[in-house]
């Protein structure tokens, strides 16, 4: 894996969230690696190989870069059979994250932060439903749905797309 | 003798003629007048077998008498001529032993004869060893008699021996003073050996043994009573040891069983037979929960008997309402009825409860009911896996995860019965445990508000609800469970949840049937929505006359999924391919990704104008058959907005690559779920059908 910029995250300051993002993923830096959840969405590109030892996933991610070379595609195989990819920008920030496979995959691990988010907006559905969960919002896109057996879903910070990709590119 | 042959000058004195007179018999032959000599021959035998302390005597003709104080061969003293008969036979069998002849009898023949003597041990002695004898003396009796003092440990000999094929039985006559002793290897049977293994062990300790208990895992509040031989009862009120009253003695046998269950426990006894050998016994009860335990505020609820099955059995109405739970919004749920019963209850015995509004889901395999809606009364057993520990399950939806533990129950759905069959304790503390392992994550929905219904009928595609599980721990899964935590585990065919319908059988007679699939009919919907629709499940795919197959089957891949090509058309053009597809009875709408279809600010679509009439066309996993369908979608606020739809056609984007056919695919249709592995006459399942 080749040397990555230590985080920073984005170049505007942008909205609180994302500001206590930076703050986490600064705390996590410090610390090293601690048994708090870690930020894998809007964290660190090394992150990666901290989920991947906690979802204990048997090989190293296994990268791809862009053609444009602005971001890397890191994909991890779960035992249980799911496939977890994580986009990481050229800059270190992983700004996307997809799941698919038979298995909901850790969300609280890949999620980071965004996790609690997830929790709380699924909670204020007003209709009964278990089976797709959709959230679009300018800092966050949540996308979720599947049934025993096979899962699909992806997330990511639209605010925190490299040039070159579209929404589409994440699968 | 015939003077007349012999030859005349032979005449002489009478000792001369003595002597000649011998001499003229030998050399004289019989009848006719011969001038040559007559020759004479032994007769003896060989001896074989006899053991070196004995000896044979044998006799020819019933005299001469030959004594062999060896193995070897000799010669009766007494020759015979040619002509004459021989008989050698046993006048004095050896000690001990017997001898047969063979080649013993018969006409001497111009050669000597030799017989063959074989001798063999006809009784063997029988012998050991005591040990542990001190002081005093002790009396062996074989066979009842044959009294033998023994005042010293080491090796002994009774003095009469048995013979060979004939039992033996050593017994202790009488025992020394201040001590008991015991035979073992005591009897049998003489097999051409000696017998030098009776061992006598003499002890001064107890002579009798006592029977202990160590109980764990008992709740506080409760008891368990055990019993040793049917008869001597042992009362626990809490964890520990205590001995049975009874002493046994050695030789005798114990067998410890559970006399009464404590309440909502079950304790399991571990060797608790045997054969008391010279030391105490100590004898393990392990005791684990298994009464469903109900959170407070549940209300409580009677169970009743089985109740009357419907006829047709394989037919329950499906219901598409508002829900259990006043003034929480649902649409496109539909609920069936279940009713649970105490495994290996039948008829009056039986204790049942009856659920409604159980949501009847294809998209999931297994029957979860929120413990909260369920009587304590109705004692399902935990299920427990090898270890002997309660069972946890989480199962994670895409919204909401539900967690608790395993039991066993005897589900009825119309008038199937699933007989004992692993279901899902929504809420359920397994084995009392009150936490969540950290890895169940995601919103916990074990009330009735929560999870917006009583519970979900899973009867989907597969058999069990995780196949994976039998083999891997998948984090999220299944637990191993104590009072003190859960671990996550893999778990067994008889413990992972099942799909009620693969295990139905006939209520009565206990044949297995209608469980290769289900059918599903639900009257259609216009674009203003309804306010309540009934349809029906049918249980068996071409099982009965009222659940022939129909329609176009499409087979799905082991995730059970299959392709929908939206806005291709089954002649040439397509569209855009979807391949992790599926029809979902749990899902409530058409969940599928158009950026060109508009959104109101819940997320849902809202097309306009309304209805929107969309095509897509699906087939079979492998690509085969392709089919075009269409189907409407409505702007879903104007529905939600009027407060007291049920059903509409709405629906709502997700991820690209799936496309989710939701309860409105279902409405005006018929759909075929077929199960995995089992036949039917569009094939073997997995397939949807319609």
């Amino acid at each position: 894996m080749k040397a990555i910029q230590k985080v920073n995250l984005i170049q505007k300051p942008a909205t609180g969230r994302i500001m206590r993002m930076l703050q986490l993923g600064m705390l996590w830096m410090a610390t090293g690696m601690s048994s708090i959840a870690h930020a894998s969405l809007g964290g660190d590109a090394s992150s990666i190989e901290t989920d991947r030892m906690v979802m204990r996933a048997e090989h190293a991610a296994k990268q791809t870069p862009s053609p444009t070379g602005n971001y890397t595609v890191y994909e991890i195989a779960l035992p249980s059979g799911t496939l977890v990819r994580q986009y990481a920008s050229s800059a270190g920030v992983v700004f996307a994250v997809t799941w698919k496979g038979p298995f909901i995959p850790n969300l609280k691990q890949i999620l980071g932060d965004h996790y609690q988010t997830l929790l709380a907006l699924q909670a204020q559905q007003t209709l009964v439903g278990h089976r797709s969960f959709s959230h679009h919002a300018g800092d966050l896109v949540i996308e979720s749905s599947g049934h025993p057996r096979s899962f699909v879903g992806r997330a990511y910070l639209p605010a925190a797309l490299p040039a070159g990709i579209t929404p589409q590119d994440i699968q | 003798m015939d003077w007349t042959n012999c030859s005349p000058g032979w005449i002489v004195s009478i000792k001369t003629l003595c002597t000649l007179f011998l001499v003229a018999l030998v050399g004289c032959g019989g009848g006719g007048g011969g001038s040559t000599p007559s020759l004479t021959y032994t007769v003896g035998a060989t001896v074989t077998g006899l053991n070196g302390s004995t000896s044979v005597v044998l006799q020819n003709n019933g005299g001469s008498d030959l004594t062999f104080n060896a193995n070897g061969t000799a010669n009766f003293s007494a020759t015979m001529p040619s002509g004459f008969t021989y008989d050698v036979t046993v006048l004095t069998q050896p000690t001990g032993e017997t001898c047969t002849v063979t080649n013993g009898k018969g006409t001497v023949t111009n050669a000597n004869v030799v017989a063959s003597i074989t001798c063999s041990q006809s009784t063997y002695t029988i012998g050991g060893a005591v040990s542990g004898l001190s002081g005093s003396q002790v009396t062996l009796l074989d066979n009842g008699g044959n009294n033998t003092p023994i005042s010293a440990n080491g090796s002994f000999v009774f003095s009469t021996p048995i013979a060979n094929g004939s039992a033996y039985s050593v017994t202790v006559g009488s025992q020394p003073s201040g001590q008991t002793c015991w035979v073992t290897y005591g009897s049998g049977t003489v097999s051409s050996a000696n017998i030098t293994n009776v061992a006598v062990v003499c002890s001064s300790a107890a002579s009798t043994y006592s029977v202990s208990a160590i109980v764990t895992g008992l709740l506080s509040n409760t008891s368990v009573v055990l019993q040793d031989n049917s008869a001597d009862n042992l009362t626990f009120t809490a964890n520990g040891t205590a001995n049975f009253s009874t002493t046994l003695s050695n030789g005798s046998t114990y067998h410890v069983t559970v006399l009464t269950q404590p309440t909502g426990e079950t304790c399991t006894v571990t060797n608790g037979s045997g054969t008391i050998s010279g030391a105490n016994v100590t004898v393990s009860v392990a005791c684990a929960s298994t009464a469903a335990n109900n959170p407070a505020g549940t209300a409580s609820v009677t169970p009743t008997t089985v109740p009357t099955l419907p006829t047709p059995g394989n037919v329950i109405p499906l219901v598409v309402d508002a829900g259990p739970v006043a003034g929480r919004p649902g649409i496109n749920v539909g609920f069936v009825s279940v009713t649970v019963c105490t495994p290996g209850t039948s008829g009056t015995t039986a204790a049942c409860q009856t659920i409604d509004h159980v949501v009847l889901d294809t998209g999931s395999y297994g029957l979860r009911l929120l413990n909260s809606q369920l009587s304590s009364s109705l004692n399902l057993p935990a299920a427990t896996n090898v270890s002997n520990h309660a069972v946890g399950e989480c199962l994670q939806f895409v919204i909401g995860t539900t967690w608790g533990s395993v039991r066993l129950a005897d589900v009825y759905v119309g008038g199937e019965v699933a007989r004992s069959i692993p279901i899902h304790d929504i809420g359920d503390h397994p084995a009392g445990y009150s936490g969540i392992p950290t890895d169940c994550t995601g919103q916990i929905q074990d009330t009735q508000t929560a999870l917006g219904a009583n519970g979900i009928l899973g009867v989907g595609l597969f058999v069990k609800d995780c196949d994976a599980c039998l083999t891997q721990v998948i984090p999220a899964t299944y637990y191993n469970c104590t009072a003190s935590g859960c671990t996550g585990s893999t778990v067994t065919a008889s413990q992972v949840v099942k799909n009620p319908v693969a295990e139905f059988q006939n209520p009565v007679t206990g044949v297995v049937q209608d469980n290769n699939g289900e059918k599903i009919i639900l009257p259609a919907v216009g674009s203003g929505g309804s306010t309540g629709i009934t349809g029906s499940v049918t249980f068996g795919i071409g099982t009965q006359t009222n659940n022939a197959l129909s329609g176009t089957v499409y087979p799905t891949d082991v995730y059970g999924n299959f392709i929908t090509d939206y806005q291709g058309t089954n002649n040439l053009s397509a569209g855009t391919f979807m391949s992790s597809s599926f029809l979902d009875s749990g899902s409530n709408g058409f969940f599928f990704k158009d950026n060109t279809i508009a959104t109101c600010a819940d997320g849902w679509y809202c097309p306009s104008p309304s209805p929107l009439t969309l095509y897509a066309t699906n087939s079979g996993y492998t690509g085969s058959p392709r089919v075009q369908t269409s189907f409407s979608l409505v702007y879903a606020d104007t529905l939600f907005n009027l407060g007291n739809i049920v059903a509409g056609n709405v629906g709502a984007p997700i991820s690209i690559g799936s496309f989710d056919w939701g309860l409105p695919f279902f409405y005006g249709r018929t759909v075929f779920v077929a199960i995995s592995g089992k036949s039917t006459s569009g094939g073997v399942g997995p397939y949807w059908a319609y």
